[in-house]
């Protein structure tokens, strides 16, 4: 079994399906990508695994962690398991450090509350915390305030206050959007180090498919609430089988696809509240017939599609 | 020559102290072209652009438009060259529907009749593909795509000859900013616009622009092509950024400078692979040239 298993997550708010059955498992020391455009339901599913979503959220399904189920765990368990079993780095980290706390206090603070360490040891453990993220000068920067930091160093504060307790999951939402061009590829490399070195999972949240294909072992791609596909990163981007995961990839602007017109997706990601009846890309899809506005399509074989790319078997 | 800016420099004044964001760019832009402008963030991009339009006082330099200086020019003269911000939903007005912020600067410059106007705003909403029903929305009922086609058309109202674009699609979906991306091209090149397209995305600068500047610390540091710019780079600050856009986890050790302390010489020098003792002291100049750098090492 697999370090992370996720199984049937849906999430329903006010009547509207935000997230829609999805299903997923990362090894200890892997990158799962979870990717998709707004409103695909990726941040809902993040929530969904913190147990973040507002009240009046009804969530199905489960998500083991070892043997800790994050969905039916109790107020009490769940505080326990916040940090300890599942962390997360969030996007925005000027938004995320409090200002007026130290970056000593940011580490301390959370080691403190989940009883991680004895008084004695907070200080050295923070410092060695800030070290594994390549902080430089730890020690000094210990006193430092966030305002102090480049928005690099301010990332990889917000790594090691995540990974303080130890998580087993750790979930990263965008953890490079924010960052430029230059800065990205290190980031993402830190975490894969850290993930590969603790034999941490790593659940990394994207809207770029393209950004996060050399550090991930295995793709989800997320429209509309629905998995429409899941497998290997390098097969997913060599023979993509979905309709909608290829035309997010031909629609990005890139040296292979140079020249002429970008093979653009018509319309636009339906809402929550918007009824799409069967296959929920159908509306956009070029592929689409009769059937496809009636059935919702399974997940066969990693793609959720009536006529996939490449499987005209199957028809 | 339709766009010169000499030594043009931009400063502003925070808590006592003198923030240099642009210390002495001079590029050119001509009719027809298409220059993609780019860097990272606190390189002096965005101050350029707003410079550009005559929004951004200069500390020292010019900058002139079709012969004329940008800074207190006349009505006349602005409205030939309009801008596109990154964030569609925060530079249309909230409160006015599609066809007032549309209507607006017709109005202001006082062209045609009121119903001229109207069969105007019609014309506009076909150029960037939207439909007409849109007209009696607000903003925020609109899609992220449909406000940024809003806000083109808005840019476009007066039939500038010149579009200063600030990350337009930065914004976007992937898939919407290919919707946005095939437009705009489709627009410059019916109505021969020129454009200076301002990205932190070098793949999108590839597939739109045909010349690039990259800028670093305050100052233009190649210049050329874009085929030759980010097919052969010169200056290794221009080599990292390609590289990381085909390798992800290529990085740039270090990070890019703040603007309250630029390091002296090159400001590049901390985080070069090639660099030498005189990066350090000395500020290379960028040279005359069709493809140029401004680097003592690379020899172009």
């Amino acid at each position: 079994m697999s370090a992370v298993e996720v199984r049937g997550l849906g999430v329903e708010l006010d009547g509207a399906k935000l997230l829609d059955g999805l299903s997923l498992s990362i090894e200890a020391g892997a990158l799962h990508a979870l990717v998709g455009e707004s409103g695909s339901g990726k941040t809902t599913a993040a929530n969904a695994l913190l147990r973040l979503l507002p009240e009046g959220a009804k969530v199905r399904g489960s998500a083991l962690v070892g043997t800790v189920d994050l969905i039916a765990l109790g107020a009490a368990a769940l505080e326990r398991a916040r940090g300890r079993t599942v962390a997360m780095m969030l996007q925005e980290p000027l938004a995320a450090l409090n200002p007026v706390l130290t970056v000593g206090a940011h580490l301390t603070e959370t080691l403190e509350v989940h009883r991680a360490v004895t008084k004695g040891e907070l200080r050295s453990r923070a410092v060695a915390l800030l070290e594994e993220v390549g902080l430089p000068e730890p020690a000094s920067r210990f006193h430092a305030y966030p305002h102090q930091l480049s928005g690099g160093q301010r990332q990889r504060v917000l790594l090691a206050a995540a990974l303080a307790c130890e998580p087993a999951l750790l979930i990263a939402d965008e953890p490079t959007t924010a960052l430029d061009a230059s800065m990205k590829g290190v980031v993402l490399a830190l975490i894969r180090g850290l993930a590969e070195r603790r034999k941490l999972a790593v659940l990394l949240i994207s809207h770029d498919l393209w950004a996060v294909r050399e550090v991930c072992r295995d793709v989800s791609v997320l429209y509309a609430g629905r998995l429409v596909e899941q497998g290997p990163v390098a097969q997913v981007f060599a023979r993509p089988r979905h309709p909608y995961t290829h035309a997010l990839l031909a629609a990005r602007p890139a040296p292979e696809h140079r020249g002429g017109a970008l093979e653009a997706i018509g319309g636009v990601v339906p809402g929550p509240n918007d009824v799409v009846p069967g296959c929920r890309f159908h509306p956009r899809c070029p592929r689409a017939e009769a059937r496809c506005r009636i059935e919702v399509p399974a997940l066969v074989d990693g793609c959720a599609c009536h006529f996939p790319l490449g499987g005209e078997g199957r028809r | 020559m339709l766009l010169g800016v000499e030594g043009a420099h931009v400063h502003y004044r925070a808590r006592g102290t003198t923030v240099e964001a642009v210390r002495g760019v001079s590029l050119t832009v001509n009719k027809g072209e298409r220059l993609g402008l780019v860097g990272e963030s606190g390189c002096g991009k965005s101050s350029l652009a707003r410079a550009m339009l005559g929004l951004e006082p200069l500390a020292a330099g010019a900058i002139h438009f079709d012969g004329q200086p940008v800074h207190g020019a006349k009505a006349t003269l602005r409205r030939r060259l309009q801008p596109v911000f990154q964030d569609a939903g925060s530079a249309l007005d909230p409160r006015m529907t599609v066809a007032a912020s549309l209507r607006e600067p017709l109005e202001l410059h006082r062209v045609g009749t009121a119903a001229s106007r109207e069969a105007h705003l019609d014309e506009l909403l076909d150029l960037v593909q939207l439909p007409r029903e849109v007209k009696g929305r607000l903003p925020r009922t609109l899609s992220a795509g449909q406000r940024q086609r809003v806000n083109l058309a808005r840019a476009l109202a007066l039939e500038p000859e010149l579009l200063i674009l600030d990350e337009p699609v930065s914004a976007l979906d992937v898939s919407v900013q290919a919707q946005v991306l095939n437009l705009l091209e489709s627009i410059a090149r019916t109505r021969a616009l020129t454009l200076v397209f301002i990205s932190h995305d070098l793949d999108v600068v590839a597939h739109l622009c045909d010349s690039v500047a990259v800028m670093y610390a305050g100052l233009v540091v190649e210049r050329g092509p874009a085929s030759r710019v980010l097919g052969s780079p010169l200056h290794p600050y221009t080599r990292a950024l390609c590289a990381a856009r085909v390798k992800a986890l290529e990085g740039t050790p270090g990070e890019p400078p703040s603007p309250a302390h630029w390091p002296p010489g090159c400001a590049f020098h901390p985080r070069c692979p090639v660099v030498v003792e005189r990066c350090r002291k000395d500020r290379p100049a960028l040279p005359e040239g069709e493809h140029r750098a401004a680097c003592f090492v690379t020899d172009p």
